[in-house]
């Protein structure tokens, strides 16, 4: 197919990152705010601490509002989900309208449910846009390169986050072999020494999440 | 007939190495009907793929050095047979338009308006030339690339692209169509610039500078409406450097 | 009869179809970038067949003389010659760009995508209003909200015998490849800080073209190329350049242009890539040159102009002056120098020191403006909470150059939401509606 330019294929492969990076982070906060719930905001504090970003939320209406919502928040979910956006939206010859609208989408609901008492209801809308715009990618752009481009930020990013996370050694092994077959199947630059011992390290007994995290994150540079 | 030879050279040094700097060099010359290229020759360093192009300046050397410098040299050099009495036939004069238009640098303000109401009905390319010839005071360092003919007029102090602006602008006022040359003169260690007024059919070249009509020591480089037309180097690059230029022209004669 | 009702209840669905894809322009309000989505108003603008083939001979007639209009100044300057316009409109204008002179651009074309902007007066008669002929935007809104309107209603477009007119892209690409010098097409934009980003964007996808920005382009060994991420490079042949003259090149137009491509204008200037629309053309739609129009038509083409310009006089001439002066409150004036909407002030509407410090600055310079009877605008209806409002709107129509010119079956109709406004500007928080031409 045609020629992909170095700016696009930076934007395909970030717009996979951060559509994996609100995918996964909207469902670790579910987990972690069923738990607030009932009163155990320590959690918040561990939710941070996972994820490796600042804990500077002072309440549970805080962390709901500012972690969820706050624009000026640069680790909150509205922050990524906008740079999905401004990724997205330079990529329209290359992904589709369609593709592009669900992303759109997502973020009218992420305006729309600002302040919500319960925000479950308005992020399920945005997994669900999120999931449909990875469907339609799948599904409508012709290009193997330019999906796989896509698929590959996206299995980066989840092999990161599961890293930060020290996520089972199943989980890792998974993740590793899904990237590794991806990432072939583009045209993108990379070592294949990285993934080789990334796959080492996801093999062995004790797992060396630090290690994994090093190489996932220059494992591509665009 | 007089043959003259002629080196050009410049350098440009960057404060930090730059790269992706892409050039445009007018600086050697085209063959008319007043000037015949005998040879020349153009290289630049460090070496890089050029291309000759023509438009309706002049000829330019086009090139684009992708690899990181920090400085770069332009090297012109060439033979040129003048031609005795022979000038450039201009269009048909309806077809001259823009050379009868003020441009931003040549546009009159209060002092080159009174300046051409002082102006005789007749002869008016010779007036002007004893105007400036009596009036400006040649001083470099007192003006820049960008002065316009009314800024300069106003000290009457400047050089030769100032004294061919004013010249431009008081010839358009009394509605002469005229132009404005780069060029290389005889004697003069850097590139000059003058006019070229229309007479009948033909251009006549003068050099205000020097108070004389243009002769068998000037070689045309490129021609325009202004000094924004007829830039001698233009190049972009990348980085934050600060560039500067240097620049020499020998012109000699060539006995057969 | 046409019915429109059942669509114009859908409205707000269509509206939220727009958002979805995005559908907005920018612009820039106290320093800062902000997108706005375009308003919408479903009732159409409805151009009878008959009309619409009024409407097409006059456009293509039109767009026709001005390419011959820009053709001639850059080369031969005949109509210089024989004194149907003055030079000083020519060569004095900001549109005419002396690099130009002596271009041949491929296939001699000069405007590739023309919008012409036109009113219909309360007699049903149309005017041309201006010409827009640099880098014309807006036909992307019709285009998609028809797509969107048949989605809504789908039986208002079963009944009604509506030209179809989401042909634009590949009228688009004919044209484009038309002038292909060999290799491929690209979409050039300055970024997506421009106002018109989701128009490059939506074209670019809809032809099949790369959207790019300078920086993706470079030039070597005389020819232009689009690289890629791995070193590839493809050829390129037609640049659909969405940015304008000034900033192509900053070698031989702005120096401190940061968007453009360093010897573009050379590559072109050899005829080895097209660019649409050609550098220079800009010449033909000074609001100056516009009054002139009708004279290139006769020309030209020999043929009496089958639209009219609105009536205008220019200040420059003796008799045109006293008479704007002595009609000073039945005209608007025009700053040929501005566009979209600014620059515009209607003699009624000033206060007595207005009117006399505007009267000393057009005495002073008169080149500088155009006057213009006010024309009694046929409004259209919007729809304003639920209830039908009449509001000033204007046509702004898409004429296509190839091997021949094509008049585009739609259009962009521009409301001003405003009832005292007669500025439809996107710009200036105007919407719009579709444009149906009809197939009887």
């Amino acid at each position: 197919m045609g020629i992909v330019s170095l700016i696009n294929t930076d934007k395909l492969f970030w717009l996979g990152r951060y559509s994996e990076r609100v995918y996964t982070t909207i469902r670790l906060f579910g987990e972690s705010f069923d738990k607030i719930i009932d009163g155990n905001a320590e959690y918040i504090e561990l939710f941070c601490r996972s994820l490796d970003i600042p804990n500077i939320y002072s309440s549970t209406e805080d962390y709901v509002e500012r972690y969820l919502f706050d624009p000026q928040n640069p680790d909150s979910v509205y922050s990524n989900l906008t740079r999905a956006y401004d990724n997205a939206m330079t990529l329209r010859e290359e992904i589709g309208s369609e593709c592009i609208s669900y992303i759109q989408l997502a973020i009218y609901v992420m305006n729309r449910h600002q302040g919500s008492q319960s925000p479950m209801i308005g992020l399920q809308q945005i997994l669900d846009d999120i999931l449909a715009f990875w469907g339609l990618a799948d599904d409508m752009i012709p290009d193997e390169n330019i999906r796989n481009i896509i698929k590959t930020g996206k299995r980066v990013e989840r092999l990161d986050l599961y890293a930060r996370l020290k996520r089972p050694r199943t989980d890792i092994l998974r993740e590793v072999s899904r990237l590794s077959v991806r990432i072939s199947r583009t045209n993108l630059k990379y070592s294949s020494e990285d993934i080789s011992r990334l796959k080492q390290l996801a093999d062995s007994a004790t797992t060396d999440y630090y290690s994994i995290l090093q190489i996932v994150d220059g494992l591509v540079i665009i | 007939m007089g043959r003259l030879g002629f080196l050009f050279q410049l350098q440009l040094t960057f404060s930090e190495p730059v790269n992706h700097h892409a050039f445009q060099l007018r600086c050697l010359p085209k063959s008319s009907v007043r000037q015949q290229v005998v040879q020349s020759s153009f290289r630049v360093l460090p070496e890089c793929k050029t291309i000759m192009s023509d438009d309706h300046f002049g000829l330019k050397q086009l090139g684009s050095m992708i690899t990181l410098h920090a400085g770069f040299s332009v090297q012109a050099e060439g033979i040129v047979d003048i031609l005795p009495g022979m000038c450039e036939k201009a269009d048909s004069n309806w077809k001259l338009g823009p050379y009868r238009q003020e441009t931003f640098l040549t546009a009159p303000g209060f002092v080159l308006k009174g300046m051409a109401a002082e102006l005789p009905e007749h002869n008016v390319p010779a007036a002007v030339m004893s105007l400036l010839s009596d009036r400006f005071v040649y001083a470099p360092g007192k003006t820049h690339a960008k002065t316009t003919a009314e800024e300069a007029a106003a000290q009457m102090q400047g050089v030769c692209q100032d004294e061919a602006h004013i010249m431009l602008s008081l010839l358009r006022m009394k509605g002469i169509p005229c132009r404005y040359i780069v060029g290389y003169m005889l004697g003069e260690g850097s590139t000059h610039a003058w006019v070229e007024v229309l007479q009948g059919e033909t251009w006549i070249g003068l050099d205000p500078t020097n108070h004389r009509t243009v002769n068998d020591e000037y070689i045309v480089i490129s021609a325009g409406r202004d000094a924004n037309d007829c830039p001698v180097n233009r190049g972009v690059f990348s980085g934050a450097a600060e560039q500067q230029s240097q620049s020499s022209v020998s012109v000699w004669h060539i006995n057969d | 009869m046409t019915d429109t009702r059942e669509l114009v209840q859908h409205t707000e669905a269509i509206n939220e179809l727009l958002a979805r894809y995005g559908v907005k322009f920018g612009l820039y309000k106290n320093g800062t970038f902000k997108e706005q989505l375009f308003p919408f108003d479903a009732i159409p603008r409805i151009i009878s067949a008959d009309d619409f083939s009024y409407l097409d001979h006059g456009l293509k007639q039109r767009v026709t003389a001005l390419n011959c209009f820009i053709s001639d100044i850059y080369g031969d300057k005949k109509i210089i010659r024989d004194q149907v316009v003055p030079e000083e409109f020519v060569f004095d204008s900001p549109g005419y760009l002396h690099q130009c002179e002596g271009q041949k651009p491929p296939r001699g074309i000069w405007s590739h995508i023309s919008g012409i902007d036109l009113v219909q007066a309360l007699d049903k008669s149309w005017f041309i209003l201006e010409d827009n002929l640099r880098v014309p935007s807006g036909a992307s809104y019709p285009m998609i909200a028809r797509e969107l309107c048949r989605r809504a209603s789908p039986k208002t477009f079963q009944t009604n015998g509506v030209v179809d007119n989401r042909d634009y892209a590949s009228l688009l690409r004919s044209a484009m490849d038309y002038v292909n010098t060999g290799g491929c097409t690209v979409v050039l934009t300055p970024g997506r800080y421009n106002s018109a980003y989701f128009e490059h964007s939506y074209l670019a996808e809809k032809t099949g073209a790369h959207l790019v920005s300078g920086s993706e382009l470079t030039v070597e060994d005389g020819y232009l190329w689009f690289n890629g991420y791995d070193g590839q490079k493809e050829k390129v042949g037609t640049v659909y350049r969405r940015i304008s003259d000034d900033y192509l090149d900053p070698l031989n137009f702005r120096a401190d242009s940061l968007i453009g491509i360093p010897h573009l204008y050379d590559v072109f200037r050899q005829g080895h890539v097209a660019l649409m629309n050609a550098p220079g053309n800009g010449v033909a739609d000074d609001k100056g040159i516009y009054y002139f129009v009708p004279k290139m038509i006769r020309y030209y083409l020999g043929e009496e102009p089958i639209l009219n310009n609105a009536p205008t006089y220019l200040p420059f001439y003796k008799d045109d002056m006293k008479y704007v002066l002595d009609h000073f409150d039945n005209l608007v004036l025009k700053d040929v120098a501005e566009a979209g909407g600014y620059g515009v002030v209607f003699g009624s509407k000033m206060t007595s020191q207005q009117k006399t410090d505007f009267i000393a600055l057009l005495k002073k310079n008169p080149r500088r403006f155009i006057a213009q009877e006010v024309i009694d605008f046929l409004d259209l209806d919007i729809m304003d909470n639920g209830k039908p409002v009449a509001r000033k709107a204007d046509l702004r129509a898409y004429i296509l150059m190839g091997e021949e010119p094509i008049v585009w079956k739609s259009g962009l109709t521009r409301f001003s939401r405003n009832p005292d406004s007669f500025i439809v500007n996107s710009s200036q928080g105007g919407g719009f509606k579709d444009t149906w031409v009809l197939s009887h």
